[in-house]
């Protein structure tokens, strides 16, 4: 790790949260308004019905089920970053825990909401936990995201009591207007002995729990389509193909916020060319991973080409999805791979526009995870409207997909304001160790 | 004199047309009510008559529910009242004959059902009827070089005597669970000038209930002249049904969610104890760290 040489104080006065600028407005404005129209779109549905969206009888599950795997896939970056990185005493990812906690608890959280959307009428998901059997996959997830996301809300607040005490003690613009939400969520941490011991093992506990919850909820995500019996979803290989994938878009999504953070917050003397060096050789080996299971997804079933998967796998190789597909196999696995796997690939530019192609292409590998199997039923499709055979999403499920992610992005931004993006206490603890 | 602005004769104006189509909404002709009769006799017990009420809206018929019915025999006299029905959500009612009626249905051979609503809000007053031949349908099997057969005879009353009603279209079928399957190849049968229509069992082997019993159904449908008959026979012509186990009471993957498999309760709640067990431990522990910091 590069030796920083700065005192506890510069330390404190860089990492505390600081009040939008000009730019940190209209980019907050701009996310508000997104999630409007999501809202508004949503306002929609629920008063007209789910006709308003373009699924119907048999793309049932469009968009939004898209939308919930990916939100699904790039919580799990908390568990990655936070948990083993931590359990493997790897000290140089120490900038990186909280960013990737805040993304895995806003990206939780949408994935829950997202559901909501899916099921049409709200009061559904109230049913659902009432009249819910425990033999069916989704009540599996319901129960398991809402886990996670206690898990990940604890992970995000149990390492963040120590630098809860800095901002109680600071004054500025920045924090003077959250000392009522910082008193409530840490009056109490007074950096006591036996506080220290019962706060770290609790964080190795909660560490050593989220791991196989993470695997959990990302295998029984998978499972809710491994499960029904379709062509592209009838595979034992599902929930190792899931992990691999969320790994990867985890790993991307915080390489995309650790060049933003860097770069708005001017946080280059903490999240280094080391910390892109070191992410990059992982976002690698986690792409190389995912495209092995990619390979054994697709090239299996075509050296078979069962007819039943055959239209199905077509249509994805050189048909309507064809350039979809390519897509997401390139710009989501092949270019960053290519882009990263060189030393010059590896520095925080590269490493951004490489990070930003493995999320967006891991969003289209979800949308055709989801929905090109559902065009192909195993029993032909006959006496159904012309526009069954078909799927684009209408504009208020772009709405309200793009909206939720807006959301995202918000609470991350609102995260990002409220407190410190880089733990301040174990940086200036690390610092220490390292001086001596 | 002051002259009125732009402003107040464009208002007045667009009052004047909002008006105006309010009055135009106002003298919307009311939607025609349709009122269909059926004359039904089941097991050649007590009849009854079924109704519809309906409407036609962009070329589709819309059932009209809570429509309250007349129904009369023969013609519409308060001695003659079968009864009054109002439709349910589906614009279906039905009414059997009242024993009110019985001497007049005794005598009767040719009859007439009459039904009238009367005038609402929403819809004028229509009347409708129906007529057909008192009739009956009996239902027989027989044995013909050891094949089974269907003997389905239609007789209808003329003057006090029964005597057989021929070129009658039946449906000679087999009863299942969902709807009827007909005993053989062909869909409808036709009663000779015996009045008889004589058709082979096929269905051979197909499952019956515990003991081979099978129920065997012949109908009429909106026959124009002896309406809705049907009548039906047990016979112990099917296979017996052998319960293979596998039913919703067994605690399994498929049943519902009171009947999860043992192991699958258990697996799942153990985990969920398990990690739900740390949580709950890990806030007592916060609680701890806030006592001993407000201490």
């Amino acid at each position: 790790m590069e030796k920083l040489t700065l005192s506890p104080e510069k330390i404190t006065a860089d990492l505390v949260p600081q009040a939008f600028g000009k730019r940190g407005m209209i980019w907050t404005g701009c996310l508000l308004v997104l999630c409007a129209i999501g809202l508004f779109a949503y306002i929609r549905q629920v008063t007209k019905g789910l006709v308003v969206t373009n699924m119907r009888d048999y793309v049932s599950w469009g968009i939004y089920i898209s939308n919930f795997v990916f939100f699904v896939a790039i919580s799990l970056v908390g568990s990655l970053i936070t948990a083993v990185f931590r359990l493997a005493d790897v000290h140089w990812s120490t900038p990186l825990t909280r960013i990737a906690e805040i993304i895995a608890v806003s990206a939780i959280v949408f994935a829950s909401l997202i559901i909501i959307v899916d099921m049409g009428r709200p009061e559904r998901f109230y049913f659902l936990l009432i009249f819910g059997r425990i033999q069916s996959p989704i009540m599996w997830d319901v129960i398991v995201i809402s886990t996670y996301f206690v898990i990940s809300l604890l992970l995000l607040y149990l390492p963040l009591l120590p630098d809860i005490k800095i901002l109680l003690e600071q004054k500025g613009v920045g924090v003077d207007r959250f000392q009522k939400l910082y008193r409530f969520l840490g009056s109490f941490w007074k950096g006591l002995d036996i506080q220290e011991k019962m706060n770290n093992k609790a964080v190795t506990l909660l560490c050593v729990t989220i791991i196989p919850v993470a695997f959990s909820i990302h295998t029984v995500t998978s499972w809710l389509f491994a499960t029904t019996y379709r062509p592209g979803w009838d595979s034992t290989n599902f929930g190792a193909y899931f992990i691999s994938g969320a790994f990867l878009v985890g790993a991307g999504g915080v390489v995309v916020a650790m060049y933003v953070f860097r770069h708005v917050y001017k946080l280059e003397k903490y999240i280094t060319e080391m910390h892109f060096d070191r992410m990059g050789k992982i976002v690698v080996m986690l792409a190389l991973l995912y495209l092995y299971f990619n390979v054994n997804e697709y090239l299996v079933p075509a050296f078979k080409m069962k007819t039943s998967e055959e239209a199905h796998l077509m249509q994805l190789f050189t048909g309507e999805y064809a350039p979809m597909f390519w897509f997401a196999i390139f710009t989501g696995m092949l270019i960053p791979i290519a882009i990263m796997i060189f030393k010059k690939g590896r520095k925080p530019l590269p490493m951004f526009v490489a990070g930003i192609m493995v999320v967006v292409g891991a969003w289209f590998k979800r949308y055709l995870i989801v929905t090109p199997t559902l065009l192909h039923p195993f029993l032909p499709m006959h006496n159904v409207p012309a526009s069954y055979h078909h799927y684009f999403p209408s504009w208020e499920e772009w709405a309200i997909a793009i909206g939720s992610l807006a959301g995202a992005m918000l609470v991350i931004t609102f995260f990002a304001r409220i407190l410190p993006i880089i733990p301040i206490h174990e940086t200036i603890i690390e610092q220490h160790e390292t001086a001596e | 004199m002051k002259q009125p602005n732009n402003y107040k004769l464009f208002f007045a104006f667009i009052f004047v047309l909002c008006s105006f189509s309010a009055i135009a909404q106002d003298e919307k002709p009311k939607p025609k009510l349709l009122l269909e009769l059926g004359y039904h006799l089941s097991n050649n017990k007590i009849p009854f008559v079924s109704v519809y009420t309906k409407s036609k809206n962009e070329r589709k018929f819309i059932p009209v529910p809570n429509i309250a019915v007349k129904i009369y025999l023969t013609q519409e006299a308060d001695a003659n009242l079968l009864g009054t029905v109002k439709t349910n959500n589906e614009g279906r009612a039905i009414v059997s004959f009242p024993p009110s009626v019985q001497a007049l249905w005794d005598t009767a051979t040719q009859f007439t059902i009459v039904g009238t609503t009367d005038a609402s809000k929403d819809y004028r007053s229509i009347s409708s009827e129906t007529s057909a031949t008192k009739a009956k349908i009996n239902i027989d099997t027989v044995l013909v070089d050891g094949a089974r057969n269907i003997l389905v005879t239609v007789t209808k009353k003329q003057g006090k005597d029964w005597v057989p009603a021929k070129d009658i279209e039946t449906k000679i079928t087999v009863k299942r669970s969902i709807g009827n399957l007909s005993v053989s190849d062909a869909e409808t049968y036709t009663t000779d000038s015996a009045g008889q229509a004589t058709v082979e069992f096929k269905r051979i082997g197909i499952p019956g209930d515990e003991k081979g019993n099978i129920t065997l159904v012949a109908r009429t449908e909106d026959n124009e002249f002896v309406g809705n008959l049907s009548i039906e026979k047990t016979v112990p012509w099917g296979s017996n049904f052998v319960n293979q186990g596998i039913d919703f009471n067994r605690r399994t993957l498929f049943a519902t969610r009171d009947k999860a498999p043992w192991w699958l309760l258990f697996l799942a709640g153990s985990i969920f104890i398990g990690v739900w067990s740390v949580i709950i431990y890990l806030v007592r522990q916060i609680i701890k760290m806030r006592k001993l910091g407000n201490t």
